[in-house]
């Protein structure tokens, strides 16, 4: 990974919403070609970061940059994932078209849909195996197709960064371990990989590279350097019986040999 | 169509392909009540005219009506974007405000010395056949306009009605799209009102729409039916209206309309109510049969004669899921050929004694399983037995038997039958 010229860098950055801050101050970095994972309580800030990186939300103050440029010269290489329960499921769609989403945010609203963005859509659709549910109404999947769905519409639009919140949030086992298998075959070929993810358990395991938040930027880095106890006590405060629980897995992660 | 002049036929087609598209793309946006607030609208700008100019021609009228429905569409988004107030609220109160004014508007115009008041009137509740020859390329241009708008905004829609996050971060104009929308109904909503009347517009906003949204899982089939079926309706009420005498030609469309609205909830094939209903019932009859076939095995098996003839009193003691009717379900039974009567006693044929066996074989195997590999306390696996075994599939009975062969009781040391000797 390459430390020198950063995909994110996020400086004094303050954001909410008209009723105040929820994120203070907050700034770190994220290198190439790594699946990151931004990680936090409940309420620490994490999708709000998010939000506010793809210029939904207005930040309060602080800047933004990707491959040191602003968002929006380069939104068309960032690829949004947002929360299945953000959008209407009910809407007359078919796998197919939202996919086919991904190539229009490229096309605009009347440039025509080439072969080649077809065939971009059937790839997309075959790597997250939902390729014979193309012709399915949206409305019923379930909740881990849901996400593979997404997924494909983020692959379809062949960006170089990928932002994801909370892609793991109720689906089954199978699907979050497909989709970070194929999360690890995009940083492979050096895109970049962003997670809002909750769960502090998976986090060591999942990621190359941790932002943990709680309104503030407690720390960044790697696993190894970002999930000590103390960083842990910070973020979620110390009477919590996850420290146990983690104090285990750090352990056994950092008599790791390096990843 | 041949009470229906051939000008009146155009209008209506056009206006109700028209009407049908802009409500199927307010339904998909939840917004469909917007349409009642705009159709309610029209009155006051077309009255205000009238009281000025004393004019009711025809692009008199598309001046006011369109000035009140934008006014209204503006007041809408103005409160919106400025409180905290829910949009049914506002569009409450706009409906009132505006209609309030169009009535009142109304009141003076009817002291007015002009035949042509009664234009106002036929506003109110819509009468086709004062629609004038010259009017009709007015309106099929604008239906004509406002239909390529839609479809020229087609993928717009997607990110405006299914997901504005992922549109807000690819700059998709998601405030410029609906306030669009916006404009394509408060403009259009007026030619729906000159044939429906502006109270029920709504109707000919809504049942095209619904008839096109259960019937099809795209949007661009969702607003081709629609569009049809708004069309259909409009030229169903003309036709009516123009045999009967005495008739609105508006109620009429709108009754039609409303009445295959209310048949498409209750028979469409993903959403209808009483084709639920239906599988639901045969369902539980088909499982009702199941239950005394495997009630039958448990009394012949306590017996050990597999000829025995048991009684109704038997069954019912050996059964923990009674079926919805006994007397029906034996009936039934034995017209499948599975029992045959003798009396007030019945006995399972061949076939009827096989399917016994198997539903037993599988209630078993299923118990084993939630027993032993889903680890669940044995006293409770009867219950999840009891619901699976009239759903499961073939393949995975077969994966059942594969996987549990060599088991000879089930978690209740009750044999497990296997093989015809029970």
């Amino acid at each position: 990974m390459n430390t020198m010229n950063p995909v994110i860098k996020v400086t004094n950055l303050t954001a909410g919403y008209d009723s105040g801050p929820v994120i203070w101050g907050v700034s770190f970095e994220i290198p190439e070609g790594v699946i990151a994972g931004i990680i936090g309580p409940n309420g620490a800030g994490k999708s709000t970061l998010l939000k506010v990186m793809v210029e939904i939300l207005k930040p309060h103050s602080g800047t933004i940059l990707f491959w040191n440029k602003r968002y929006s010269e380069v939104y068309k290489r960032i690829a949004y994932v947002p929360q299945k329960e953000e959008v209407d499921w009910t809407f007359p769609a078919t796998v197919y078209d939202v996919v086919m989403m991904g190539r229009w945010v490229h096309k605009g609203l009347w440039k025509r849909i080439t072969k080649q963005d077809k065939e971009i859509v059937r790839q997309a659709l075959e790597t997250v195996d939902m390729w014979e549910y193309r012709n399915r109404q949206i409305s019923k999947l379930s909740g881990g197709q849901q996400q593979r769905v997404f997924f494909a519409r983020a692959l379809a639009q062949d960006p170089d960064l990928f932002l994801l919140d909370e892609p793991f949030a109720g689906v089954d086992i199978k699907t979050e371990e497909t989709l970070l298998e194929l999360l690890k075959q995009q940083a492979s070929k050096g895109k970049t990989v962003v997670v809002v993810h909750h769960n502090l358990f998976t986090a060591a395991e999942h990621f190359q590279w941790l932002v943990l938040l709680n309104m503030h930027t407690v720390s960044v880095g790697s696993p190894e350097k970002v999930l000590t106890p103390k960083n842990i006590e910070r973020a979620y405060g110390g009477h919590l019986p996850v420290l146990a629980k983690l104090s285990q897995r750090l352990s056994y992660l950092r008599e790791k040999p390096t990843r | 169509m041949m009470d229906l002049p051939l000008h009146i036929f155009i209008a209506l087609a056009f206006i109700g392909w028209f009407s049908g598209l802009m409500g199927s793309i307010l339904l998909v946006h939840h917004r469909v009540l917007i349409g009642d607030v705009l159709s309610h609208s029209v009155l006051s700008g077309a009255a205000f005219v009238f009281l000025m100019f004393l004019d009711v021609s025809f692009p008199m009228l598309i001046v006011g009506a369109i000035a009140s429905t934008l006014l209204a569409a503006t007041l809408i988004e103005f409160v919106k974007d400025r409180t905290p107030l829910k949009e049914d609220v506002i569009l409450g109160i706009v409906l009132a405000f505006m209609f309030a004014i169009g009535i009142a508007f109304l009141a003076l115009a009817q002291k007015m010395p002009s035949v042509e008041k009664t234009m106002l009137n036929t506003l109110l509740l819509g009468e086709v056949s004062a629609i004038l020859p010259s009017e009709v390329p007015y309106m099929v241009i604008a239906s004509i306009l406002g239909s390529f708008v839609i479809w020229f905004l087609y993928r717009g829609w997607f990110f405006t009605g299914f997901d504005t996050v992922f549109g807000r971060t690819q700059r998709v104009p998601i405030s410029s799209l609906r306030k669009t929308l916006l404009f394509i109904v408060a403009s259009g909503i007026l030619l729906t009102a000159y044939i429906s009347g502006v109270v029920l517009a709504v109707g000919l906003l809504i049942a095209p729409a619904l008839i096109g949204r259960f019937f099809s899982t795209r949007l661009y089939s969702t607003l081709l039916l629609s569009g049809l079926s708004g069309a259909v309706l409009a030229v169903l009420g003309g036709v009516v209206s123009a045999k009967v005498e005495g008739l609105s030609t508006g109620p009429l469309i709108i009754f039609s309309a409303g009445l295959i609205g209310l048949l498409t909830i209750l028979f469409s094939p993903h959403y209808g109510i009483i084709l639920h209903k239906i599988k639901y019932v045969l369902f539980k009859w088909s499982r009702g049969q199941e239950n005394i076939l495997r009630a039958a095995y448990k009394v012949l098996e306590k017996t050990g004669n597999m000829s025995y003839a048991f009684s109704l009193e038997d069954l019912r003691q050996a059964c923990d899921d009674p079926p919805p009717s006994w007397t029906i379900l034996l009936k039934v039974l034995e017209i499948r050929g599975l029992v045959k009567r003798s009396g007030s006693r019945w006995t399972l044929t061949n076939i009827g004694l096989e399917k016994a066996r198997r539903l037993t074989r599988l209630h078993r195997l299923l118990e084993l399983y939630f027993s032993e590999i889903v680890k669940i306390a044995p006293e409770k696996v009867h219950s999840y037995a009891e619901s699976l075994e009239h759903i499961i599939t073939p393949e995975v009975e077969q994966r059942l038997y594969e996987l549990l062969r060599d088991r000879q009781y089930d978690p209740h040391k009750k044999p497990v039958p296997w093989n015809g000797s029970g």
